[in-house]
Formats: structure tokens, sequence, C-alpha cells
């Protein structure tokens, strides 16, 4: 469980962060939802303690933040930051076994030639385990990270997975594909964070969201009650219709207006 | 052929395998270089006299002219070789070496500094080594001042770094051609060993200080490796993989620094070898440091050999510096690499 209590974060004199509180449960799936700027993927590293805030406190699986030293909190939860490309060329699932590295020296580590072709599978690479990682479409790039990041997640100590946009470059399969992992790992116990833009891919797979708009909450609990007409007009300063999705009905849709 | 390109020899040997073999062929090539001089001793004589078997001008030739040079070419080209991946891999650029810090220029400064004004603040027992102990306290120097400058509230800015590194290798080089200009006819031939660089001065004594002083650099890479895979990734990326960034960075540069300053130190600055050998290896067998590091190590020995024996035989009895044949060597044939890799990728 993550509780992220009054979080601020300053840059540069301007507050990118301001008394931002929430909680992340074990086995659900919270989306951060919210306008460009935002402070949406600041928030996401402040609560996967790669960064301390300047105000505010987060506790991670009951310890604070601060406290947690470099390898354990990398066995405890798992990073996928947005697209990033590589120094020196390397095949997909070499990127995938870099995950892996936490566990070095642990009892784990006998289970990590399994654990990366897992992870490949559940990302849906497989095929492309040999390939030259930089002559990957942006797509299956980003699949092969998200691939690191499971691989790193594939352990006891595992407790957290934080997304940071993690459908972005992907096409519609893929990117609900992408949710459905992030629900099954949520289904093992993991509490998922994850940056989203598209408010009917949080409908479908969150169970809770935090609307952000200014670094500021917008609105924060069970995504019906969060993602509404009123909040959304708020954060986005855009008029949206939200309705029932006529093709999935109980499930809500929101359209532009 | 698809992961060819890529340089990934992983699924056509096994890592272990692939360092065996390369260190082989090192062994090949060695025994190459030591049975190479004016006087030419076939291959099997110099393996007889290595064991003792030969006669005694033979074992005379090998053991106290040629074998003491090959060693510390072996040793110096490990160490720059192994020291440009570590630059390579903590810079996340292919394009690093322990040149472009600034750490050969400085250490072929202290040693310019010495000989010009001379040895006379040094103890007595220390004059004879007097170049080569400024040059090694020079390239540590250069480090420490290059990562204080680029270090703000605990955190190494890399980039920062590079450009420090950029700006001493100015300094060092503008202060080297101060002292040449400043100097003798006798000083100018010693300073020449230092920025050309020689492998003429290789007698066991002085190697067995070289292998001491490079202890770290040797010992510490395997435990670097990890770290610096993680890099390939991004700084963040490492960070949230649980990699102390902050003692990766300062453990890599010293380590660095006590291994290039020695060998600065015994052989003057020797080019090319910390750019080229990680390359080859790269390309060869893919970017997993636990294969780069070691190979680097072995390739840049491997190549600077070689080197050496062409040095001392081309222009016999006269010898040519040896940083120069590796400059002519490596140039040509880095220029050819990009040229091809350039077609392979359109």
């Amino acid at each position: 469980m993550i509780v992220a209590d009054g979080i601020g974060v300053l840059r540069g004199g301007r507050a990118i962060l301001d008394g931002v509180s929430l909680r992340a449960e074990a086995g659900r799936v919270l989306a951060v939802l919210g306008p460009n700027g935002a402070g949406k993927s600041t928030l996401l590293r402040v609560l996967a303690g790669e960064m301390a805030p300047e105000a505010g406190r987060v506790v991670l699986a009951g310890v604070a933040a601060g406290s947690w030293r470099g390898v354990a909190l990398a066995r405890m939860r798992a990073v996928l930051p947005q697209a990033a490309s590589l120094a020196f060329p390397l095949a997909a699932a070499e990127v995938a076994a870099l995950g892996r590295i936490p566990h070095a020296g642990t009892a784990e580590m006998r289970r990590d030639g399994e654990a990366v072709a897992d992870a490949l599978s559940r990302a849906g690479v497989s095929h492309l385990a040999r390939r030259n990682y930089a002559t990957l479409s942006g797509g299956e790039q980003a699949r092969v990270q998200l691939a690191r990041v499971l691989a790193q997640a594939d352990g006891p100590e595992a407790r957290a997975l934080f997304l940071d946009e993690p459908t972005a470059s992907l096409d519609l399969p893929h990117q609900h594909a992408v949710l459905a992992e992030a629900r099954t790992q949520a289904a093992r116990g993991l509490a998922v964070i994850a940056v989203l833009h598209d408010i009917n891919l949080a409908f479908r797979y969150a169970d809770d969201a935090l609307l952000l708009a200014g670094g500021r909450t917008v609105a924060c609990g069970r995504v019906e009650e969060v993602l509404t007409e009123a909040a959304l007009a708020r954060a986005y300063g855009m008029l949206v219709r939200v309705t029932e999705n006529p093709a999935r009905p109980g499930e809500r849709i929101a359209l532009a207006a | 052929m698809a992961a060819r390109s890529a340089g990934l020899i992983a699924p056509v040997l096994p890592r272990a395998a692939a360092l065996a073999s390369l260190a082989g062929l090192v062994a090949l090539v060695s025994v190459w270089a030591i049975a190479t001089g004016p006087i030419r001793i076939p291959p099997m004589e110099v393996l007889r006299a290595l064991f003792g078997a030969a006669d005694a001008d033979a074992t005379m030739v090998v053991w106290t002219l040629r074998a003491p040079r090959v060693v510390m070419a072996l040793l110096v080209g490990g160490a720059l070789g192994l020291a440009g991946a570590l630059m390579q891999g903590l810079f996340r650029n292919p394009l690093a070496d322990p040149g472009l810090l600034g750490i050969s220029a400085g250490a072929a400064f202290g040693a310019v500094i010495v000989i010009v004004l001379g040895t006379a603040l040094l103890p007595a027992g220390l004059r004879p080594h007097g170049p080569g102990l400024a040059a090694f306290a020079a390239a540590l120097a250069v480090c420490l001042v290059s990562q204080r400058l680029a270090t703000v509230e605990g955190r190494t800015l890399i980039a920062t770094m590079l450009l420090a590194g950029v700006a001493m290798n100015a300094l060092a080089g503008a202060g080297t051609s101060a002292f040449i200009f400043a100097s003798n006819d006798l000083q100018l031939r010693d300073i020449m060993f230092w920025t050309m660089g020689s492998l003429a001065g290789a007698t066991w004594p002085k190697i067995g200080v070289l292998l001491v002083s490079l202890l770290p650099l040797f010992l510490a890479a395997p435990l670097l490796a990890r770290g610096l895979n993680a890099l390939i990734l991004g700084e963040r990326e490492a960070g949230s993989l649980g990699i102390p960034l902050e003692g990766l960075k300062l453990a890599t540069v010293v380590v660095v620094a006590l291994g290039v300053g020695a060998s600065v130190a015994v052989s003057g600055t020797i080019g090319f070898i910390g750019l080229v050998a990680p390359h080859l290896v790269r390309m060869a067998g893919g970017a997993d440091h636990r294969w780069v590091l070691p190979a680097s190590a072995l390739l840049g020995g491997g190549l600077l050999a070689p080197a050496d024996a062409l040095a001392r035989t081309v222009l016999a009895p006269a010898e040519l510096p040896i940083g120069l044949v590796t400059a002519l060597l490596g140039a040509p044939f880095f220029l050819a690499l990009l040229i091809r890799s350039r077609a392979a990728t359109g």
C-alpha cells in the first residue's frame, strides 16, 4: 500500500505539486489523470521514492519513502518511465533482463531466465527477443520496457508497480493488452499506479483515480466518483460528456462535447 | 541476421567461452610479438625459452628484452582498453575514452613539468621516478578537479564532467606546449617520450609496480559491470533499479584515474586503444558490460603488444613512438569501421 500525504514539490520557485494526498491499495489500479503539465509524472516519481518532495510524506509498504535502501526499494516496486533510448545496442531480451538486476545475489536469481521469458511473453514481445532494441518501432520499444519492468516486479518482495503513460505510442489492441496486464499484476496483490491520458481506459481498467490540474488535486477516489463531467471540465477546461458505454452496459464512457 | 547487426555473439558462444577464445588469441599474438625483433626467434623457440628449455642466448633475449615489453604492453593496453570501456559506459557515449576527460593529457603535463623544472625537490631515491610519479599525481588531480567541478549537492552531472574534461584537456595541452617552448634539446627528447608514448623502458621491477597500481582498476571492473549495464537505460532507470549512482560514478572515475595515471607513468600517453578496443568488442559480442569490460581489457593488450612489435621493428634499429603507431593504424581502421557501419544502417 502507498500512502502520500500533503505532497508539495517546488521547481525554480514554482509549485509543481501542492498538497496532493492519496492512498493506493494493494490489488487495485489507480489512474492518475490531468492535462499536460499537471504534475502527473512528478507525482509518480515522488510516489515511487525516486524523488524527495519539499513538503509532505510518502509511505511505501509501511516504510517512509526516504528510509528505503536502493536495492530493497527496487525489489519492492518497479517503475516504467516514459520512453527512453539506449546508450548502446542491446537485444530486446537483454533489455528485459536488466530488470533482474535488483534480484542479483538473492535466491530469486535462479529464476532470472524464467522471469525474463515470462515478462517478454506477458508484454507480447517474445518474438522480438533477439532483435536489436534500437531497430524496433516506438510501440515495440515501449512493450520491451514494460517487459523489463514486469521482470523486475517478478519476486516475492514486489508490492507496487508505477507506469508512466504505459499506453503512449501503442496501437488500440496493445493499449488494452498493457492495461489488462496491469490488472493481472493488481490481482497478484500489487498496488498499480498508472498515469493515463485516455479517460475511457481509466473507466475500463482503473478502480480508483486521481485527477490533477496545476499541481493540485481536483478529485480523488473511486473512478466513477472522480471522473465526472464537472470535475473533468474543471481539470481540462473543456466540456466532456460522461455517459453509459453503448458497447459495454454498466461501464462509462467520456466524449468531448 | 538481425541479431548480428546488433553485435550479439551471445547466441553463438557463451560469454565464458568467448572470453577464453579471446584470451587464447591474445596469447598467440603475444608469442608472435616476443618472436618479432631485430633477431627473429621462431615462435616454438620463444615457448621453449619461456619455459626455460631454450639455449642461453634465446632465453636472455626473450626474458630480459622482449617479454618485459610484451607484458608491459599487455598491462598498459589492458588498462587503457578497460578504462575506455568504463568511461564509455559511464558517459553513455561510445566516443568517450580516458583522453577525453583530460586524464592522459594531464598526466603527460605532470611528467613534462618535472622534466623541465627538474627533480631537485624530490628525495634522492625517488628522483629517477620523478616524471612517472608526477604523471600519476597529475592524472588523479585532473580527475578530482573535474569531479568536484561537476558535483552539485552531492550529484555528479555527467555532461558537466565531460565539458570540464574538455577544458582540462585544453589546459594541460597548453601547459605542455609552454614547457616544450621553454625546454632544451635533451629535455625535448624526454618530453617526446611522454607525449607520444613508448614501452622502451619496460623492466620486470617496473612491471611489478605497474601491476600493483593497476589492481584497483582490474579488481573493481567486475563490480561495476552491473551498474553500467543498468546505466545503458539511462540515469533515472538505473536509479530505479537500485543502482547507487553516485557511488558508481565516483568509483569508476577513481579507478580509471589510478589505472590511466599508472599507465601514462610507465609508457607516456598512448591514444586510440581506449577508444577502439571497446568498440570492436561491442561489435563482436554486444554491449553487456560483463562481456565488454573483460574483453576490452584483453583486446587492449592484444592490440598494443603487436603495435609495439611494429614500433620496434619497422625502422629498426630506431624505434617509432608507440602512440604514433596506434594512431596511424587506429585512425584509418576506425574510419573504415565508421564507413562500414554507415553503409549498414543506410
